[in-house]
């Protein structure tokens, strides 16, 4: 009954908090002045002051030195949540949530495919400084300093846990949404990932009607699912992994040996915690040599036909590119099969541009397309391969573990553990403890 | 000391309790407040209130009611005050609101941190439970792969099967058209400039013995209005006091592909409109995009057509009050179809979208005109300019906002207005030349002279000259930045069309149909002559060395 009152609580929380957002719209047209009344021109306001590009750089680092300090060192979950709210303050609301490290893959993938476009070296520093310090320090910049994961950090007071098996399958959704987020910004197409961002609208305050709708939705299920973007969309999360799975330093449950109480077990919120492997599987070690041998023959054909899948899909996926948009829409108009025009396309016929020329754009742009589709989908195969076959083969674990890729180093899992731990002087005298 | 904490932990869970009650509250007023308002602002809407839009009415019957200005101005200070008031509201609710959500975040998770026990082991899988989990989670993954993999598989199979619905081009049925040369959409040519184009165009012709005559047809009814051009369409229009009517004719064989009639339009006054010999039944010339080609006639009825005849929409715009007849031509920006309705009172500037007809916005004109407006770029804006018989005015073709004006005219304006390197040229019979500079600082009168002026023809402005065709035989040559005449020829006949541009040549249609073929240059130098064998007083379309010129009766299509 209490546990239905709260649900209804946070239920509350969420609305009132959208609210907010969905009545910051402007409701009256602009005022116009039709008498004495000049208006003036429409100027472009100057750039941000790099200074704050720069105090951004600064505050990440110090950010991340500090949630791995507080992560692997100190072992203090209140200096972590100290600086989730922080980073929500600061990377949120006070930067409006851009340049973040996560759209900002986007970018490094624009660069790579548009030589006219230069990677600008604060938004390259933005890019790769989180993946170095995964590289050495785990996922402490997801613990607490990156503002998407901080938001929903913040938001995860009694989730609901997902079935294991069902988590394995949407965490699958993070590499689709890398592939075709790096697709589109390779093929200068759009940045999905900013696109798509569900928090924007609450670190701007604002947003139309169907983006509150679904960040509404989305910070509902924040409450319901502990950090559901970071475990089952966010692109960049993937890279991390990566560069987390190959750090030597992560955190521990248990600062000294384990005991095996098992009370860490349903700690983590996040579905993060490994399990001891169980001494004997009801499986003979011939079937499942069989059936890791058929997996590994299989692999190849996997990722042949799914780079043929998605290159097929080209024409499709192409239409993301408003230049093949706009070449469609113009043969469209011209055949008579749509009547009206768009703005594109008249502007497109007040240009000097031939249609011919813009066809062979469009051409260029669905070869781009078809290639990456192959790319693409050669990808997705191999991961979903590695993902099965991560799932057939037996390894030897001994002791409860946060999986080293998926663990977002947020130190919940520490309170279950009764070995006791005896925390630093420093951080006794800072309260941090 | 484990008591004292104790009661410290639950002391703080009560004060956190009871905050959060407090933030909850409070959260949940401003929200309702906030729902207030939305509602409050979704039903009024004070900048168009009644009360307001029933002063500006009473207004404009009594133009000069002091007391009546001030009630209107204080009410729309009203409106605005309640906007702007509305907009502090909103947003001072907002960060209301998340302060009272924050806090409120802040006390819940104060008190779930202080309320929370350990786990306790029960309930954790074994090593059975693990298997399963496994094999679960293997069967899930595939069963997700499997789904995903097909149905992408799907979607390539239908988009390389039905190309119509998936596939994005086919290079080979793409319209290839040159805006520039292809197109004449409207009187005087692309943006109303007179400047054509084409790399050259015929030099000599005769209507009568058909030299260099690639057609000549007499249109089922006269008009005064000039041919425009869409690729291979030509349309014009042609009235007598019975009929209206828009006919499209095959640019390669002369032959009309379509006429269609105007007719029983909404809206058109019984009594007869009042026009004069010069003006005819059907003086305005027509405006196209390619999609769609617009006719107005000086009964007031506005017509749109698609380029295969069919009527799209069609509207009076109210009997004109001109006594010589509305004869301003149409002009097309983006999906804007704009009309210069200028009359001796109630004249306006409407703007239409050109697919629905629907007004999108409109201006007052204060004063009487026979001229068209021109669209050009001036280098950082587009500006929609229209003269009449007071001033020179530009408006953002976009919106209607009035960019500038300048009361530097006079007379019955019909000359329309030229422009040039940054400067925009006005003249009228009667009146002056005058020559606007636009600078950073605005619109700046250059220079003005009241010597050799026209009545109808349009000046031509290019960057050194403005050339000048009077209704009295002159054909003149002016230093555009100073206004000192270069040169000035008398011909037997006056014009009424306008000169064109062709490359380097000035092509000058007198009222006797021949056309003075002249350098455009700072001396006189006459190119060739030609003749139609008929009068004419439209202005030719001359794109892709050809020239399309209206006689008296016939259409014509020249071109070696």
């Amino acid at each position: 009954m209490r546990r239905k009152g709260v649900k209804y609580l946070y239920l509350f929380l969420l609305i009132t908090l959208l609210m907010g957002n969905l009545f910051a719209q402007d409701r009256f047209p602009k005022p116009e002045f039709e008498t004495d009344y000049y208006q003036p021109q429409t100027t472009t306001p100057l750039p941000d002051s790099q200074l704050f590009n720069y105090l951004d750089v600064f505050l990440l680092v110090i950010g991340m030195s500090l949630a791995a300090y507080f992560s692997l060192k100190s072992r203090s979950r209140r200096g972590i949540f100290i600086i989730s709210l922080l980073s929500v303050l600061y990377f949120g609301f006070f930067r409006k949530g851009c340049v973040c490290s996560v759209g900002s893959l986007q970018n490094f993938a624009l660069a790579l495919g548009n030589s006219g476009y230069v990677l600008p070296v604060l938004v390259g520093a933005v890019f790769i400084l989180p993946l170095l310090f995964s590289l050495f320090f785990a996922r402490s910049f997801c613990s607490s300093v990156c503002p998407l994961g901080a938001i929903q950090d913040l938001l995860v007071l009694k989730p609901l846990k997902l079935p294991s098996a069902l988590s394995k399958v949407l965490s699958f959704l993070p590499y689709l949404y890398l592939g075709f987020a790096v697709l589109l910004a390779f093929t200068n197409s759009g940045f999905i990932i900013c696109r798509y961002d569900p928090f924007i609208n609450i670190f701007r305050l604002s947003g139309d009607f169907n983006k509150i709708i679904y960040t509404g939705a989305f910070l509902i299920l924040c409450v319901l699912i502990a950090r559901p973007y970071c475990r089952f969309l966010c692109p960049y999360g993937v890279l991390l992994g990566w560069m987390s799975g190959l750090s030597s330093r992560h955190v521990t449950i248990t600062p000294t040996e384990c005991i095996q109480c098992k009370l860490c077990e349903n700690s983590c919120p996040f579905d993060a915690i490994e399990k001891p492997s169980p001494d004997k599987v009801p499986e003979t070690r011939t079937a499942g040599t069989k059936r890791v041998g058929i997996l590994l023959l299989l692999i190849p054909l996997i990722i042949f036909v799914s780079g043929f899948a998605l290159s097929r899909l080209d024409n499709i996926l192409a239409r993301a590119n408003p230049t093949v948009r706009l070449a469609e829409q113009i043969r469209l108009e011209d055949e008579g099969v749509v009547k009206e025009t768009t703005l594109e396309s008249r502007t497109f016929r007040s240009q000097e541009k031939t249609g011919e020329q813009l066809a062979n754009e469009s051409q260029n742009i669905v070869a781009q397309f078809r290639i990456g589709g192959w790319i693409l989908g050669a990808f997705l195969g191999l991961t979903f391969s590695l993902k099965l076959f991560g799932l057939s083969v037996r390894r030897k674990r001994e002791d409860y573990e946060p999986n080293p890729q998926h663990c977002f180093s947020c130190g919940r899992c520490w309170e279950s553990c009764p070995v006791d731990r005896a925390p630093s002087a420093k951080v006794k005298k800072l309260g941090l403890k | 000391m484990n008591n004292l904490k104790q009661n410290m932990t639950e002391t703080i869970i009560r004060i956190s309790k009871g905050v959060a009650i407090v933030a909850a509250s409070f959260s949940l007023i401003v929200c309702i407040l906030l729902v207030a308002n939305f509602l409050q602002t979704k039903t009024i809407d004070p900048l168009n209130s009644r009360a307001l839009q029933g002063l500006t009415e009473k207004l404009q019957e009594t133009p000069g009611d002091q007391a009546l200005q001030n009630e209107i101005r204080a009410l729309d200070l009203l409106a605005r005050k309640a906007y702007f008031t509305n907009q502090w509201q909103l947003k001072t609710g907002a960060y209301l609101l998340i302060i009272g959500v924050g806090i409120l975040l802040i006390s819940l998770k104060t008190i779930f941190t202080l309320t929370k026990k350990l786990p306790l082991p029960e309930g954790c899988a074994d090593a059975d439970d693990s298997w399963k989990i496994i094999l679960q989670s293997r069967k899930w993954l595939t069963g997700f792969g499997s789904f995903l993999l097909t149905f992408s598989l799907l979607l390539a199979g239908l988009s390389y099967l039905n190309m119509n619905n998936f596939s994005f081009i086919k290079p080979q049925k793409m319209e290839k058209i040159d805006f520039k040369t292809e197109t004449w959409p409207g009187f005087r040519g692309i943006g109303g400039n007179s400047i054509s184009f084409a790399e050259s165009a015929p030099l000599s012709w005769n209507g009568e013995t058909g030299e260099n005559i690639l057609w000549k047809v007499k249109p089922p009814l006269p008009g005064y209005n000039s041919p425009v051009i869409w690729k291979d369409k030509l349309f014009i229009s042609g009235a007598d006091k019975n009929r209206q009517e828009v006919y499209c004719y095959d640019v390669e064989k002369g032959e009309i592909i379509w006429q269609s009639e105007v007719k029983d339009v909404p809206g058109r006054s019984q009594n007869k409109v009042r026009l004069h010999d010069d003006t005819g039944y059907a003086p305005n010339t027509l405006a196209t995009n390619g999609a769609y080609v617009a006719a107005i006639f000086p009964t007031g009825d506005l017509a749109c057509f698609k380029n295969d005849g069919g009527l799209v929409w069609a509207k009076n715009l109210g009997k004109p009050e001109n006594h010589y007849g509305h004869s301003s031509s149409l002009i097309i920006f983006e999906n804007l179809l704009i009309v210069q309705y200028d009359q001796k009172k109630k004249g306006k500037l409407l703007a239409f979208d050109i697919d629905s007809g629907n007004e999108v916005w409109r201006k007052k004109r204060n004063a009487i005109s026979w001229s068209s407006p021109i669209c050009v770029n001036t280098t950082n804006r587009m500006e929609l300019i229209l003269t009449n018989s007071t001033s020179i005015t530009s408006f953002d073709p976009r919106t209607g906002l009035e960019l500038w004006n300048m009361d530097v005219l006079a007379g019955e304006m019909g000359p329309s207005a030229a422009y040039a390197n940054g400067m925009v040229f006005g003249a009228n019979d009667y009146a002056s030349v005058v020559a606007i500079a636009l600078t950073s600082d605005g619109p700046k009168l250059k220079w003005e002279t009241d010597y050799n002026l026209p009545d109808t023809a349009s000046p031509l402005a290019t960057e050194k000259y403005l050339i000048i065709a009077c209704s009295y035989g002159y054909l003149v040559c002016k230093d555009a930045q100073t206004g000192k005449m270069l040169w000035e020829k008398e011909y037997d006949r006056g014009f009424y069309s306008s000169p064109i541009l062709v490359n380097d040549n000035i092509y000058a249609t007198d009222m006797q149909g021949v056309t003075h073929i002249v350098k455009c240059d700072s001396v006189y130098n006459l190119v060739g002559e030609a003749s139609l064998g008929e009068d004419s007083f439209c202005t030719p379309a001359i794109l892709k060395n050809r020239i399309y010129m209206r006689g008296d009766e016939y259409l014509y299509a020249i071109g070696n």
